[in-house]
């Protein structure tokens, strides 16, 4: 057998229903590796081992009593923005250093119906915001494949995690690219859904209007087996859809026929992207699929700028509430207006701030109209778009294109540029904008100075199509191998 | 646009944000670039569409209020840095505008 933490989720499961192992013996064995490579990439902020050890124990009773569940047992990991009761969680930001919620996530009380394991919270950019995991206030989230280069983000923890093999799966949250990106960069397999598909309930708030939860896994099966557990309507979020909830594991076929692709060819394409396009097309027709092509939607005057003023109005909106008066980072002080302040100065890190002070300016009385309004009603206008494109009427089932312009790039890179920055989501912005399910699946290497760094293929389908979405990329993933290279890790021995 | 001092002076006293120097320095620099970015959008023709059409679209129905027990405080929240009995305590506010 393979060693424990190489195992897909769908692996594990089916090795402890056999009793070739517990999963006490799993968790030590990803908790062993945690030990041995966390510290060289940053990944988790907070190891639950003991609490883990606990989840484990009670897995293996339930098993022992004849339960059977995809999950029952399988360790994994949470982005450390869903709120965990007597576990701290900080959202990747100096405001939350301490702050014990009281409460449990919605996707968190659903996880541990289904008898999985938390191993502990992961790094991510400070609540959120950005895309290469380097605005985290605990450091920077280094790419398993060369630690020199960012690991994307936001979820930048929750994508190294499952590509170093430090958890069987984790989650997160895209916004605009934040599954995706990171999954793209560390070469594992990213879900976005719908939005309303999962719960936001206990999710700190960056852009309510865009946050989602997703997964980050080995394989689009093993996404399809965490979603069993975590999709469906939650009366605790209001924005949650009271859609059935399809059996998603079950619908993959392999096959796609009858389905119309349509690929998306970027207009300042590279090589790369041309023979990752190419080899796309041969493997999605070898499933059945007819594949056409179709215009790229990135229409950068419309995508990115629409995101920005989106994102930081909502950002301003949601953050005004830390105060360091009911909680977050306090900075005592006898006048109430300079405490205010100094402690949010001081809290929020240097994105979050310039975020915060953009969403005041395009929300500010006399710009709402030009700036907010015009956004608001940009999105609607590639809502529109997209909607003709993929629907009944317009023909496309799915539209597949790049994740990403490129690989990972160096850590630092893009710092000093926050509109480069932005730009890094303009392949995964739209599928946000229109609230539909997009998922990207590793899709070949390009030829790092350090080794090969993964490429990442994006699948976006129609609204609360999860089903053919994962049933497509799990048919690419019978026909490309390219998910089951792993980076070398230098101490892999030591936990093997 | 207000010179770029003088807009990031606005939106911290908007934004209850105090910045160290460095970093008022390179908002000074960010955010006319940022501004001058999204402006791409107002030449975007958008006639005939509504601010609010997007959220009729991605609308679900909402359930209906059910009054029940709330959590107690001390299980919320931590003990506040200032109280006052059952109350937050917090310092007077002084216009800064009225010195």
């Amino acid at each position: 057998m393979l060693p424990l933490w190489q195992l897909t989720v769908a692996e594990a499961a089916a090795a402890m229903d056999r009793g070739d192992m517990s999963a006490v013996d799993l968790c030590e064995a990803y908790l062993a590796r945690i030990g041995a490579l966390n510290d060289g990439l940053g990944a988790f902020l907070t190891v639950s081992a003991d609490l883990a050890r606990i989840q484990a124990a009670q897995a293996d009773a339930r098993r022992a009593a004849g339960e059977r569940g995809p999950l029952l047992g399988i360790p994994y990991a949470l982005k450390d923005l869903f709120v965990t009761a007597g576990l701290r969680t900080t959202a990747g930001s100096r405001m939350l250093a301490d702050y014990v919620p009281p409460y449990d996530a919605t996707v968190y009380r659903r996880l541990q119906v289904a008898g999985a394991v938390l191993l502990g919270k992961l790094n991510m950019d400070e609540f959120a915001m950005g895309s290469s995991n380097e605005f985290s206030a605990y450091g920077a989230v280094r790419n398993p494949w060369d630690r020199e280069r960012v690991a994307g983000g936001s979820s930048g923890g929750s994508a190294a995690a499952v590509a170093a093999g430090l958890c069987a799966f984790s989650l997160g949250t895209d916004t605009g690219g934040s599954i995706r990106l990171p999954a793209s960069f560390c070469g594992v397999t990213g879900f976005k859904p719908s939005y309303g598909r999962v719960s936001r309930y206990g999710m700190v708030a960056f852009a309510s209007s865009l946050d989602q939860a997703g997964t980050l896994t080995r394989t689009a099966r093993d996404a399809a087996l965490v979603m069993g557990a975590i999709a469906g309507q939650d009366p605790l979020d209001a924005t949650s859809a009271d859609k059935v909830v399809e059996g998603y594991a079950a619908g993959l076929s392999g096959r796609l026929d009858g389905l119309r692709v349509g690929l998306a060819i970027p207009e300042a394409g590279d090589a790369e992207q041309a023979q990752l396009l190419t080899d796309a097309r041969r493997i999605l027709e070898a499933a059945g699929a007819t594949v056409e092509d179709v215009r790229a939607t990135a229409d950068e005057a419309l995508i990115v700028p629409t995101y920005v003023v989106l994102v930081t109005a909502e950002a301003s909106a949601n953050l005004a509430r830390y105060d360091g008066i009911r909680y977050g980072h306090h900075v005592p002080g006898d006048d109430l207006a300079a405490m205010l302040g100094a402690g949010r100065g001081q809290g929020f890190g240097a994105e979050v701030r310039r975020r915060i002070l953009m969403g005041t300016y395009v929300l500010a009385s006399g710009y709402q109209d030009a700036y907010y309004g015009q956004a608001c009603r940009v999105r609607e206008l590639v809502r529109r778009r997209l909607e003709a494109t993929l629907s009944p009427e317009g023909g496309l089932d799915l539209i597949v294109g790049p994740t990403t312009a490129g690989p990972a790039f160096p850590l630092g890179a893009k710092l000093t540029d926050p509109v480069a920055m932005y730009r890094n989501d303009i392949y995964t912005i739209p599928a946000n904008l229109a609230g539909l399910p997009a998922i990207s699946v590793p899709a070949g290497f390009s030829a790092g100075p350090a080794g090969p760094l993964p490429l990442g293929l994006q699948i976006v389908g129609r609204r609360w199509a999860e089903a053919t979405v994962l049933r497509a990329a799990d048919a690419f993933q019978a026909r490309d191998d390219s998910w089951r290279r792993r980076p070398v890790m230098a101490t892999s021995a030591a936990s093997a | 646009m207000p010179a770029a001092a003088d807009l990031v002076d606005s939106l911290c006293r908007l934004a209850a944000l105090t910045l160290d120097p460095q970093t008022r320095v390179d908002l000074e620099a960010d955010l006319p670039n940022i501004i001058a970015y999204v402006d791409q959008l107002r030449a975007v023709d958008t006639s005939g569409l509504d601010e609010h059409d997007l959220s009729g679209a991605m609308a679900q129905p909402l359930r209906a209020d059910v009054v029940g027990p709330s959590l107690p405080r001390a299980a919320i929240l931590p003990p506040p840095p200032r109280s006052a009995g059952a109350y937050f305590a917090v310092p007077s506010w002084r216009d800064l505008e009225a010195g």
